[in-house]
């Protein structure tokens, strides 16, 4: 079970839509603040797409790993004390917030 | 140590080497070595010498091991032979002699560097921590990093010459230097410099040099052994005895092959070229009448060398430069003669153009006519094609050479002088096909028509040579030396005129692992007997190097690295070693692996990707991290990963804030009408401001309002409503609705509905009063209970004189059917619990004491709540006033603000209890019945608990909204129990007012409830929490638990619901909780640990243990079935469901459901208690959809699934909403 993972391939492909969805958003920040400064300067600095080497990319699935896991089990431990044997997001919702302060 | 050196020095006796020679010379180093010795030796490790026996032991190995330990040694030993495990047992030896030593290994270059630190890891196994190997290639910042924290270094000599120099090296520290391939120790090279570097500080290190070939002649040797410092020539010959049963057998094989017809003629073009050349440098008396043919080019650059140190003096300046002009065309010629005899045509070709582009070349013999005829005839051969007989002959050997073995074992390497040649191989390889795969070897730098290899595809290409994927490697000298490759059984010398060196190297790539095969090819005539005569030169040589070379050379001195003392003795050792992990590899490995993967993903992969992160939208559902908060104040139980700090912190804050969650929501409620004061005070650091200004005001507001209470008891209800109304903003509205709504109802109903339920808040004061009699001995905060009750007592009975007296015939009639089921709840606790006669006493003359004190009471209505205190006191048993008085003492400075929250508190709950009660009065007294043995029984297990903690407990624990230590938390909560106790005799006394005992029941479970949450919250518990549960009557309590535990739910109903109702309807889920919280109590007996048990108060209520069902349908029957038939079990299943349903879901359904039930049970005690009144238009509806629920529940109890409670919920929704029209929907906002 500690071998499984997730793919790192996988992990990259979410980091990259997250990033160039940033990159965008940026970018359509600047091209704002451009028309209303009216600097138009130029794109001289390119924005370049945030990326992750391979061992980045390797830890953080690991950490994501760690993170599922343990919100899985959370969740379960509360489904499991209510009787069900099925995790609903209400499950999910009450591990959320001491969860993320774990992580 | 040093004087151990100075006498070892002075002795020294050679293990090897006798010669007195040494001696003297030792006597000469040893005054150098004195400033050296900083070095300090292992005494236990120095004892013994270890030699590996993981390994077969080889005798010659052994011996030449021993005597490399204490003396500089010049290792030379035939390829194959091991010396590499010689190296790593001397290294090894050291390693463990001097714990701060530093060893170094060099060779030449980063292949074999790598090799051998894999090797000697294999053989002995020095820990890799300690190791590391450097080349040029690690940058010196990083080298001199390593040169401080390992020990073990593997570097090329370049490397260490250039740290050395740097300082970088920690000289001081060196105790061995292992120099492999040192027969490259000549002239310049790295290991010269390093040794004389070495040699100059001075460093005493013992030098180990391992070569194959230490030279071709004695003065090559000598001067190796000179620059090394060798004092000990270890020689082995593939013949000597000792060796010979290790020596794989090798089968060399001269062929012979005739140069090509095209070839002869083109060298006899060019020999017509150099003739003339050679004929002028004659005549000057440079060139001393050779024979042009046998020249070499390597002879002319000496003879060059001759001329230029010593020019013959009747030269002018300008033929000088015509001699040097002819010397560079010749030895050009003569290279090119070279190549064409021993590699064909084409490099000779290639190397003929590229001379003829550079200016003196070009400047003397472009114009040449035989030259160009050469080259054309050249040229012409090349575009025929015609392979040279030795490219043809070759290529015949291997395919022989891959019949007779397996294509994937077999290794084939051939050796090639020049580029151009291993190309021509490559190109003729090629096109052989399987079953040769095929590829070349040569060197990094670049020449001008083709590319080296890097370092790196050098590695690669070996890597590739060892698992298979090639068997024939084709190399230039680089592959010569060190590669050990094990599996190379057939090497081919394409050229045989090479320096018997390199040949005995290029043999040494086979016969490591078993028999081998070389096979060498030479052109007849110069290549030929130029392999001859090397051949006989080697031969000459290893004569000289017999018996260790005494005779032949002469030898330096070797310091003594271990004290004389020790003379370590040799130990035999099979040691474990570790997995060698190459440092480099599994970086790049991973690298690698990953790097060649990324940006593979399938259309489905894809395709899930777009669908769980979408681009764009807020479609996404996102968690909430608000919904629970109540699963915020106790730690959730974690897989893995624990709790942070910040999650621990989170949850003390949610304790606190949770605990006040109840408060809260009272103060949030009124912080409209407080106006901008409390909104100001918003912060929950401000907290208790705002409780107390709240407080304050809606305490004036109270009195006011039970001063107009007074008035008459259509008003009272009015005011009440109105102290609801200024208390609840948001209510205020509905509260009016109902209020007129009810109104209309003819004003008689009013009377006796309010009465009815303002008697039994008397009848519940008294049992209040009672209560507080009992617990006032215990502590003093029981005092402040009492207080605070007696307080909470100044407003109802205001309602309950009027109403008293107004509906005497109710009273009477309760109380009858209460004394009627006495005896058996009296009977049941005096067993049970220990047995309180004054309370029974009291029993009979309540009603009408009760009453008194409220007379009393009413009498001072408006006087400060201690006084009250007292009077009831007085009223009450003698003990109390005692107490009492300590109680005002104690409370005096606090109380006005605590009195006051609580009032608050206590005026709401009151209310809710009041309706409560109402309803309940008329419940099914087995029912009751039941629920007084449970809580009996709670008490019976509780007292044992109380008993002790009584003396305890008595200490002003007045920290008012603060956070109470643990164990004053627990006091409180035992004083509590004590108290439920107290209230459960006197429920079993007061059996007469059935109700009450309800209400006390209720009020014990919540005490119990109130117990275990204060466990499980431990000590984190808000003060105020615990404060209001023993002041508040025991609903309060339940309900301020409840609201706490239940906060979502109780929370939610109350706000957008009138106050009174919205009160019962939290109750509901109260009782229920408390409920399954006192049988769970019974069950777990505390001994549970305590977020365990929270959870299990919170969700057994829904994991439905069939107990708990029933006491909460026990509870229910209590609450809602007054007016009706319907068999209990259903309304409990109802119940259960609806328990279910809140907890499943927090939203509106359950909402819903309390709140429709509340209404219910409000007009239920209407119903009951005015069952003489006309029931008006709603209730009977009412009646009707209670009988309609009850008919779904009796249906739903057959399924038993959540679902169709849910489905339930839904139904019964639209139901309340039908019946209660008139009740502004509320807004169900989770303002959490």
């Amino acid at each position: 079970m500690e071998d499984v993972t997730f793919d790192s391939i996988l992990i990259n492909a979410i980091f990259k839509s997250v990033w160039s969805e940033r990159a965008l958003e940026r970018e359509k920040a600047e091209f704002n603040d451009v028309l209303d400064s009216e600097a138009g300067a130029g794109s001289s600095k390119k924005i370049r797409p945030t990326s992750a080497n391979a061992n980045a990319l390797k830890l953080s699935c690991e950490l994501l790993r760690l993170f599922v896991t343990e919100a899985i089990q959370r969740a379960a431990a509360i489904a499991e004390s209510e009787g069900t044997d099925q995790i609903e997001a209400t499950h999910l919702e009450s591990i959320l917030p001491q969860l993320l302060l774990d992580f | 140590m040093t004087l151990h050196k100075f006498l070892g020095k002075k002795e020294t006796p050679r293990p090897q080497l006798e010669d007195p020679k040494i001696g003297k010379n030792e006597q000469d180093c040893f005054v150098g070595d004195e400033g050296a010795s900083c070095i300090e030796v292992d005494a236990e490790a120095v004892k013994t010498w270890i030699y590996p026996v993981n390994i077969p032991l080889r005798d010659y190995q052994f011996a030449i091991t021993k005597s490399a330990l204490f003396s500089n040694t010049l290792v030379a030993l035939p390829t194959g032979l091991g010396k590499t495990l010689i190296a790593a047992v001397v290294m090894y030896n050291y390693f463990r002699w001097f714990p701060r030593g530093k060893i170094v290994f060099t060779a030449p270059s980063r292949p074999l560097v790598m090799q051998q630190i894999e090797a000697c890891h294999n053989i002995v196994g020095i820990p890799q921590e300690w190791t590391i190997d450097m080349t040029g290639q690690l940058s010196p910042a990083k080298r001199a990093c390593f040169w401080k924290t390992k020990r073990v270094f593997f570097v090329t000599p370049q490397v260490l010459e250039k740290d050395i120099h740097s300082g970088k090296c920690l000289v001081k520290y060196l105790v061995c230097l292992v120099i492999d391939e040192a027969h490259r120790a000549m002239g310049n090279y790295s290991y010269c410099e390093v040794v004389r570097e070495l040699m100059a500080v001075p460093v005493q290190l013992r030098i180990l040099a391992l070569t194959a070939t230490p030279g071709a002649k004695r003065q090559t040797v000598q001067q190796v052994i000179d620059n090394l410092h060798i004092s000990n020539l270890e020689y082995r010959n593939e013949n000597d005895p000792d060796v010979i049963s290790y020596v794989h057998k090798r089968k060399i094989e001269l062929i012979q092959v005739a140069m090509g017809q095209d070839a002869v003629e083109i060298n006899q073009q060019l020999l017509e070229v150099i003739r003339p050349i050679v004929g002028r440098l004659s005549t000057i008396g440079v060139l001393k009448n050779r024979d042009y043919r046998t020249l070499s080019p390597c002879e002319l650059l000496e003879i060059r060398e001759k001329y230029r140190q010593a020019p013959p003096q009747d030269l002018s300046s300008v033929n000088n430069g015509d001699v040097e002009g002819y010397f560079g065309v010749l030895i050009s010629l003569y290279y090119i003669h070279k190549l064409l005899s021993s590699h064909g045509i084409r490099p000779a070709h290639e190397m003929l153009e590229r001379k003829l582009k550079q200016g003196f070349f070009a400047k003397y013999v472009s114009k040449n006519e035989v030259l160009l005829k050469a080259r054309m005839s050249m040229q012409q051969n090349l575009s025929h094609g015609a392979p040279s007989p030795k490219l043809s002959k070759m290529l015949e050997i291997l395919r022989e050479h891959f019949k007779a073995n397996d294509p994937q074992s077999s290794r084939v390497i051939i050796f090639s002088n020049y580029r151009e040649s291993v190309r021509d191989i490559m190109d003729a390889l090629a096109n052989i096909g399987e079953p040769i795969r095929a590829t070349q070897f040569i060197g990094q730098s670049s020449g001008k028509t083709m590319k080296g290899q890097s370092q790196k595809v050098q590695q690669a290409v070996l890597q590739k040579f060892r698992s298979g994927a090639y068997n024939v490697i084709v190399a230039t000298s680089i592959g010569e030396e060190g590669l050990d490759i094990m599996e190379v059984d057939l090497v081919v010398a394409f050229d045989a005129n090479v320096s018997p060196l390199r040949m005995i190297q290029r043999m040494g790539r086979t016969g490591r692992k078993h028999d081998g095969q070389v096979v060498v090819l030479a052109c007849e005539g110069t290549e030929l007997k130029g392999y001859l005569r090397k051949q006989a030169k080697s031969k000459a040589i290893s004569k000289h190097m017999r018996n260790g070379g005494i005779n032949s050379f002469t030898f330096h001195p070797s310091p003594r690295m271990i004290p004389h003392v020790f003379k370590p003795e040799v130990q035999f050792v099979e040691l474990s070693i570790e997995k060698f992990v190459s440092r480099e590899k599994k970086v790049r490995g991973d690298s690698i692996q990953i790097h060649a993967s990324i940006g593979k993903l399938t259309a489905a992969e894809n395709n899930i990707l777009a669908k769980y992160f979408p681009t764009t939208g807020e479609n996404t559902w996102k968690p909430s991290l608000v919904a629970f908060p109540y699963f915020q104040t106790y730690p959730s139980r974690t897989h893995k990963v624990n709790h942070s700090c910040r999650a621990i912190m989170l949850i003390d804050l949610m304790q606190r804030l949770q605990g006040q969650t109840s408060f809260l929501g009272n103060s949030k409620t009124s912080i409209p009408q407080d106006g901008p004061c409390i909104e100001a005070s918003n912060a929950s650091d401000l907290n208790k401001i705002r409780e107390v200004r709240s407080d304050n005001k809606s305490h004036s507001r109270h009195t006011v309002g039970s001063n107009a209470v007074s008035v008459s008891c259509l008003k009272l209800d009015s005011s009440r409503l109105g102290i609801q109304t200024e208390d609840f903003v948001d209510l205020t509205a509905p509260d009016n609705i109902v209020g007129e709504q009810r109104s209309p109802n003819t004003s008689c109903i009013k009377k006796d509905d309010l009465p009815s339920s303002s008697f039994i808040d008397l009848d519940e004061n008294k049992e209040k009063t009672c209560e507080f009699e009992e617990t006032v001995p215990d502590t003093p905060i029981a005092n402040t209970v009492m207080s605070d009750e007696g307080h909470s007592n100044s407003g109802t009975p205001d309602h309950s004189q009027f109403k008293t007296s107004l509906l005497l015939d109710d009273v009477f009639n309760n109380d009858i059917n209460e004394s009627q089921c006495s005896p058996r709840l009296t009977s049941l606790i005096k067993s049970g619990v220990v047995p309180e006669s004054p309370i029974d006493e009291r029993t009979d003359f309540l009603p009408g004491l009760s009453r008194s004190q409220l007379i009393i009471r009413h009498c001072k209505p408006l006087v400060h709540h201690q006084t009250e205190q007292q009077i009831t006191s007085s009223l009450g048993t003698n003990e109390e006033v005692v107490i009492d008085n300590a109680a005002d003492v104690n409370n005096v400075p606090i109380d006005p603000s605590n009195n006051e929250t609580q009032t608050l508190l206590f005026e709401r709950k009151s209310r809710a209890i009041r309706r409560v009660h109402v309803f309940s009065s008329p419940v099914v007294e087995e029912a009751q019945n039941l629920l007084a043995d449970i809580t009996n029984r709670s008490f019976s297990e509780d007292s044992p608990l109380c008993g002790g903690n009584v003396a305890d407990s008595v200490k002003p624990a007045h920290r008012f909204k603060r956070l109470r230590k643990a164990d004053d938390g627990r006091r409180h909560r035992k004083e509590k129990s004590r108290k439920d106790h107290g209230k459960g005799r006197r429920k079993s006394m007061h059996n007469v007012r059935v109700f009450i005992d309800d209400e006390a029941e209720v009020s014990s479970e919540a005490d119990v409830s109130n117990d275990e949450d204060g466990e499980d919250d431990s000590s984190s518990d808000s003060f105020i929490d615990d404060r209001m549960n023993p002041t508040a009557t025991t609903q309060s309590r339940a309900s301020g638990i409840d609201m706490m535990a239940i906060y979502r739910r109780s929370l939610l109903s109350q706000i957008p619901v009138e106050g009174g109702t919205n009160v019962s309807a939290t109750f509901s889920p109260d009782y229920v909780s408390s409920m399954t919280i006192i049988s769970e109590n019974e069950d777990s007996s505390g001994s549970i640990p305590r977020h365990i048990q929270t959870r299990q108060i919170e969700q057994t209520n829904q994991s439905a243990s069939k107990s708990l069902q029933s006491v909460e349908g026990n509870q229910i029957t209590s609450e809602a079935t007054p007016s009706s038939s319907f068999p209990a079990e259903n309304t409990t299943q109802m119940r259960s469901r609806k328990r279910k349903l809140s907890f499943h879901r927090f939203g509106f359904p359950s909402a819903n459901l309390e709140q429709q039930f509340a209404l219910q049970s409000n007009e239920e005690p209407m119903d009951a208690c005015a069952a003489k009144d006309i029931l008006c238009d709603d209730h009977i509806f009412d009646n009707i959809d209670l009988d309609e629920l009850e008919a779904q529940a009796a249906s739903l109890l057959k399924q038993n699934s959540d679902f169709s409670a849910q489905k339930q919920g839904a139904h019964t929704i639209p139901q309340s909403h039908l019946q209660n029209p008139h009740l502004s929907n509320p807004s169900f906002d989770l303002g959490i």
